[in-house]
C-alpha cells in the first residue's frame, strides 16, 4: 500500500515536471500528469498477469484515448498531452540493458534485448495508431464538417485561370 | 488584405516553426493551408517535410512559391500550441497578416529557449523517475544533478554544432559520468536508477510518436525520416552511456 502511494505520487511529479521541462502550456500540465499516472498504474497492474508488451499496449491505448478526448475539449494539439503522459512507459530501462549487453560483448543477448525493446516500442506505436483511429471515427462528423468547410473554400478558390 | 504577398511568408514561417518545435507534419501543412486560405489566396498547395516546407499559391493572379529549409529541430510544446492558435485566428479572420507576424515574433522572443528554471524543474522530473525505477532518496539527488548538468551541456553543444547526435551523445555521457561518480562517493546509490531516470527526458518519445502519426496520416516520407531520427537518437544515448561505463 505504501509502495503504491509512493508510485502514484512520484509518477505524477515526474510527468508534471517533464511536461514543464518540455515547455508544455500550463493548462495541459495537470491533465497530462493525471493521465500519465493513470496509464502508469494501469501498466503496473496489467504487468502482474500479462506480458509486458501487451500491458504497455493497453496502458498506452487508455492514455491516448483520454488525451485525444480532452485535447478536443480544450482545443490543444493531442500530441502535447499524450506524449508527456506516455513518458513513464517509454522503454528507457530496456534501452539501457540492451546497451549494457552490447558493451559487455554478449552480442546474442544484446540482439534478443534489442528485439524485445523494438516489440515494446512497436506495441506502444500500435496503441497510438489505434487510439488516433478510434477517436477519428468517433469525432468523424465534427471533423469532417470543419474539414469540409476548408475544402469547400479551397474548391471554390482553387480554380486556375 | 493589402499585403497579400506577406501572407505567404507568414504561412510558411508558421509551418516551419511548427515543425522545428516538434509538431506533426499534417498539422504544419494544415496550419499553412488555413493561413493562406484565410488571406484569400487561390490554388494553394503545401508540402512539409521534417527538413523543408514548401508552399505555392496564386496571389492576385500571380503564382508564387516559397520554401524554408529547417536545420534545427527541438521540442517546445507550448510554441506548437501558440502557433496553432495564431493560425486558427488568422483563418477565422480575427487577426490580419501584420498582427500574425507580430504574434509569432512575440512567441519566439517571449520564450528564451532554455531558461535555467526550466532546467531545474525538468531535473526534478529526472529525480522522480529515478525513484520510480527502484532508486532511493539519494538517487533522486544524483539524478537531479545529472539531468541538470546534461541538459545544460546539451544546450552548450547545440550552440556549437547543429547535429542532435553530438549533443545527445555528450549529454548521456555526462549522465553516465555523474552516475559513476555517485556510486564511488556514496556506496548505497543505485547506478541504474540514476542513469535511467536522467536519460528519460532525452529519449526520443516525441519523435517516435510523431513518426507513427505521420505515417498513419499518409506522410510517408516524414514518417520514415522521423523514425530514423528516433533510432539515431536512441543509438546516441546508448553510445554515450556505453562510452563512459565501459572504461
Amino acid at each position: 500500500m505504501h509502495d503504491i502511494l509512493l508510485t502514484v505520487i512520484f509518477s505524477f511529479i515526474a510527468v508534471a515536471f517533464f511536461a514543464v521541462g518540455m515547455h508544455a502550456p500550463w493548462r495541459t500540465v495537470l491533465i497530462a500528469a493525471v493521465d500519465g499516472t493513470i496509464g502508469y498504474m494501469l501498466y503496473l497492474l496489467l504487468c502482474k498477469s500479462l506480458a509486458e508488451s501487451v500491458s504497455v499496449f493497453y496502458a498506452t491505448l487508455v492514455i491516448c484515448l483520454i488525451a485525444e478526448i480532452i485535447a478536443r475539449k480544450i482545443k490543444a494539439p493531442a500530441t502535447i498531452i499524450s506524449f508527456t503522459a506516455m513518458v513513464p512507459l517509454v522503454p528507457g530501462i530496456m534501452l539501457y540493458r540492451t546497451m549494457l549487453f552490447f558493451a559487455a560483448g554478449s552480442t546474442s543477448e544484446g540482439i534478443a534485448s534489442t528485439i524485445n525493446t523494438l516489440i515494446f516500442a512497436g506495441s506502444m506505436s500500435l496503441a497510438v495508431t489505434l487510439a488516433t483511429l478510434i477517436t477519428k471515427i468517433i469525432f468523424k462528423r465534427k471533423d469532417l464538417k470543419e474539414k469540409f468547410g476548408l475544402l469547400h473554400k479551397l474548391g471554390r478558390l482553387g480554380k486556375r485561370q | 488584405m493589402n499585403n497579400r504577398s506577406d501572407c505567404m511568408l507568414l504561412a510558411i514561417k508558421a509551418a516551419a516553426m511548427m515543425i522545428e518545435n516538434g509538431g506533426e507534419t499534417y498539422r504544419a501543412e494544415e496550419c499553412c493551408l488555413s493561413i493562406l486560405c484565410g488571406c484569400g489566396c487561390e490554388s494553394v498547395n503545401v508540402v512539409a517535410f521534417p527538413t523543408v516546407v514548401m508552399a505555392t499559391a496564386q496571389i492576385d493572379g500571380e503564382m508564387r512559391t516559397e520554401c524554408i529549409s529547417i536545420k534545427k529541430r527541438t521540442i517546445n510544446l507550448g510554441l506548437i500550441d501558440r502557433v496553432n492558435g495564431v493560425s486558427r485566428r488568422i483563418a477565422a479572420g480575427e487577426l490580419n497578416v501584420e498582427d500574425g507576424f507580430a504574434a509569432l515574433e512575440k512567441n519566439q522572443q517571449k520564450h528564451p529557449l532554455h531558461p535555467l528554471w526550466i532546467s531545474l524543474l525538468a531535473a526534478i522530473s529526472a529525480g522522480s523517475f529515478a525513484i520510480l525505477f527502484d532508486g532511493g532518496a539519494i538517487d533522486f539527488l544524483y539524478a537531479f544533478v545529472a539531468s541538470f548538468l546534461a541538459r545544460n551541456i546539451v544546450h552548450q553543444i547545440e550552440k556549437v554544432s547543429s547535429y542532435n547526435f553530438v549533443s545527445t551523445l555528450g549529454g548521456s555521457a555526462v549522465i553516465a559520468l555523474v552516475a559513476r561518480a555517485a556510486v564511488s562517493i556514496s556506496a548505497g546509490s543505485n547506478m541504474e536508477a540514476i542513469i535511467i531516470g536522467a536519460i528519460m527526458s532525452m529519449l526520443p518519445g516525441l519523435a517516435m510518436t510523431n513518426a507513427i502519426r505521420d505515417t498513419i496520416n499518409g506522410d510517408l516520407v516524414s514518417g520514415v525520416a522521423r523514425g530514423a531520427e528516433a533510432l539515431i537518437c536512441a543509438v546516441a544515448i546508448a553510445g554515450g552511456v556505453a562510452i563512459v561505463l565501459s572504461i
